[in-house]
């Protein structure tokens, strides 16, 4: 009887339902879109024009217009300070230590802060469209040969703010493999605290090539896939892989951004940087200037050759002199670099930009170019060499921190940490002699070294390969 | 009188960044001051366990952290 019920009310229901099916071999105008952006090559093409396109307006166009607005802003602000010190009678020691170390160096950093701001406001624009899941779709192809997943590309994209919480989101690939390399990659991307140190370098000796910007992380996804391949070679016999590989990502449809939600994310970003510059950054250039003005017996020196900060960087400026830029001055900026990737370029202000000016004024372009060209003695290539450098060795220690907290092993992460400094240290190597030799059609300094550097690596790697091949054979 | 109060402003500024960097430490367990939403704050995991029993001995916790 109850049976008779069900059917009854089963036909009741059928003529009150009117059930649609999706028509999925309807192609509509949105699929022959993603058709098109997300191509194997064409795809790539796009991503990459869009790319420039983005940097091209936040770093050369709406970014520095805003940021030489807040440079005459900061300067003001600066030089009425420096007339308070002046009025209270304020030693010239004291006043140099507010004024350079502590305000100039934060006036440094914060001068690029409208070029993040606006750039982040475009990614955010990009990513609100729904394009960024077509680029995770479209960069899963590649991934796969080197060993990654495809959704390797969501920590790498959130790389590009910062690596901390990048490394993080790696968290959510579940293949042991995957992740690991992912964590191990994924510092390569130039992250937010980066790009002033790109923007600085590109403005002085790029002005003409502002393309470079964008070529920069294009070169960043080319080290990703090259040093995948090195790892996958290096440790394919120990990191077991089972085969999971397949990426499932929802693509979203297109919309047109949200305006109210960019802006959001943009004075988030903004709020970030300010509150490290204006902690973090204003700590570490104070103890740079510090550093920079006293020797190890606590005396006040004028020259800088003999301040506490000479006698630590320079055995690094020795290990510098293959990669074009063996002044202790840029070693120290780029020990700096590892607290806070900001911070090398207070750390210049303070070194090399603040020792030519006789009055105070917050750093130009054309100062900063003097006192990097004329002080620092860097050349173009020697200028992208040790943009290269600071990019792709390590990040900061907190980042440094985040990737042990994910691998869980001191000896995963010495690995990831030592990788990552011999990638930054040959690039910038390879980039300052092979360019010194097709720019200037000579050697550059240390050539011998870098050779010789260079074969030894050669060698490292394929003993490494050896030994470790025997090892894990071996159980 | 002028250097003794500029000395005494600098030093005042330098404690404050110091102790706020300090908070972060022992808060997020990394120098690191980048996000206004950080899932280091949210998250114990990632602090050593000297670190979390300090905190659990000397910090008082506000809302979830």
């Amino acid at each position: 009887m109850n049976q008779t019920n069900y059917s009854e009310q089963a036909k009741a229901l059928a003529q009150l339902v009117e059930s649609k099916k999706p028509d999925a071999d309807r192609i509509t105008r949105l699929d022959h879109l993603d058709r098109i952006l997300a191509h194997p090559i064409l795809g790539i093409v796009i991503f990459a024009a869009i790319m420039f396109v983005i940097f091209t307006i936040s770093q050369v166009f709406v970014g520095p217009t805003i940021s030489d607005l807040m440079v005459l802003g900061m300067d003001y602000v600066a030089q009425a300070i420096e007339q308070l010190l002046i009025a209270l009678n304020t030693s010239d020691f004291l006043s140099a230590l507010v004024l350079e170390g502590m305000i100039g160096g934060l006036a440094a950093v914060m001068g690029f802060l409208p070029l993040i701001m606006v750039l982040f406001f475009l990614l955010q624009l990009l990513e609100d469209s729904g394009y960024m899941a077509r680029v995770a779709l479209m960069m899963d192809r590649y991934f796969k040969k080197i060993g990654l997943a495809g959704r390797s590309i969501i920590p790498m994209y959130v790389g590009t703010a910062c690596s901390i919480p990048a490394v993080m989101a790696a968290r959510t690939i579940k293949n042991d493999r995957q992740r690991m390399l992912t964590v191990m990659l994924t510092p390569f991307v130039p992250c937010g605290a980066k790009l002033p140190v790109i923007a600085l370098f590109v403005s002085v000796f790029f002005a003409q090539h502002v393309y470079l910007t964008a070529l920069i992380y294009i070169l960043a996804i080319g080290v990703i896939f090259i040093s995948g391949l090195l790892i996958k070679y290096l440790l394919d016999a120990k990191i077991a892989d089972d085969g999971s590989q397949f990426m499932i990502i929802e693509l979203p449809q297109y919309k047109l951004p949200s305006l109210k939600l960019a802006f959001h994310v943009m004075l988030e970003q903004a709020w970030d940087f300010t509150r490290k510059a204006a902690t973090l950054i204003v700590l570490m250039n104070t103890i740079v200037w510090m550093m920079s003005h006293f020797d190890f017996g606590l005396n006040v020196v004028d020259n800088p050759a003999q301040s506490m900060l000479y006698s630590v960087s320079l055995p690094f400026a020795w290990l510098m002199i293959p990669l074009g830029f063996g002044v202790w001055g840029l070693a120290a900026a780029a020990i700096a670099g590892f607290v806070a990737k900001e911070e090398i370029i207070g750390a210049l202000a303070i070194i090399f930009v603040f020792s030519i000016h006789d009055d105070f004024s917050i750093s130009s372009i054309d100062a900063t170019r003097t006192a990097l060209t004329s002080v620092a003695g860097l050349t173009s290539v020697s200028a992208f060499s040790y943009m290269a450098f600071n990019l792709f060795t390590p990040p900061c220690f907190a980042a440094i921190g985040a990737m042990h907290a994910e691998l869980k092993s001191r000896k995963w992460t010495s690995f990831a940490v030592i990788f990552q400094l011999i990638v930054g240290y040959v690039m910038a190597m390879w980039i300052y002699q092979i360019g010194t030799l097709l720019v200037y059609r000579t050697v550059g300094e240390g050539f011998v070294v870098s050779i010789v550097l260079t074969v030894a690596l050669v060698i490292g790697v394929i003993a490494f390969k050896q030994r470790y091949t025997l090892k894990v054979s071996h159980g | 009188m002028g250097n003794l109060l500029v000395f005494s402003i600098v030093l005042i500024i330098l404690y404050k960044i110091v102790h706020y960097l300090y908070q972060q430490v022992l808060t997020r367990g990394t120098l690191c001051t980048s996000c206004t939403s950080c899932v280091l704050s949210t998250s114990s995991t990632n602090q050593p366990d000297w670190l979390r029993q300090y905190r659990e001995n000397n910090i008082v916790e506000k809302g979830a952290l």
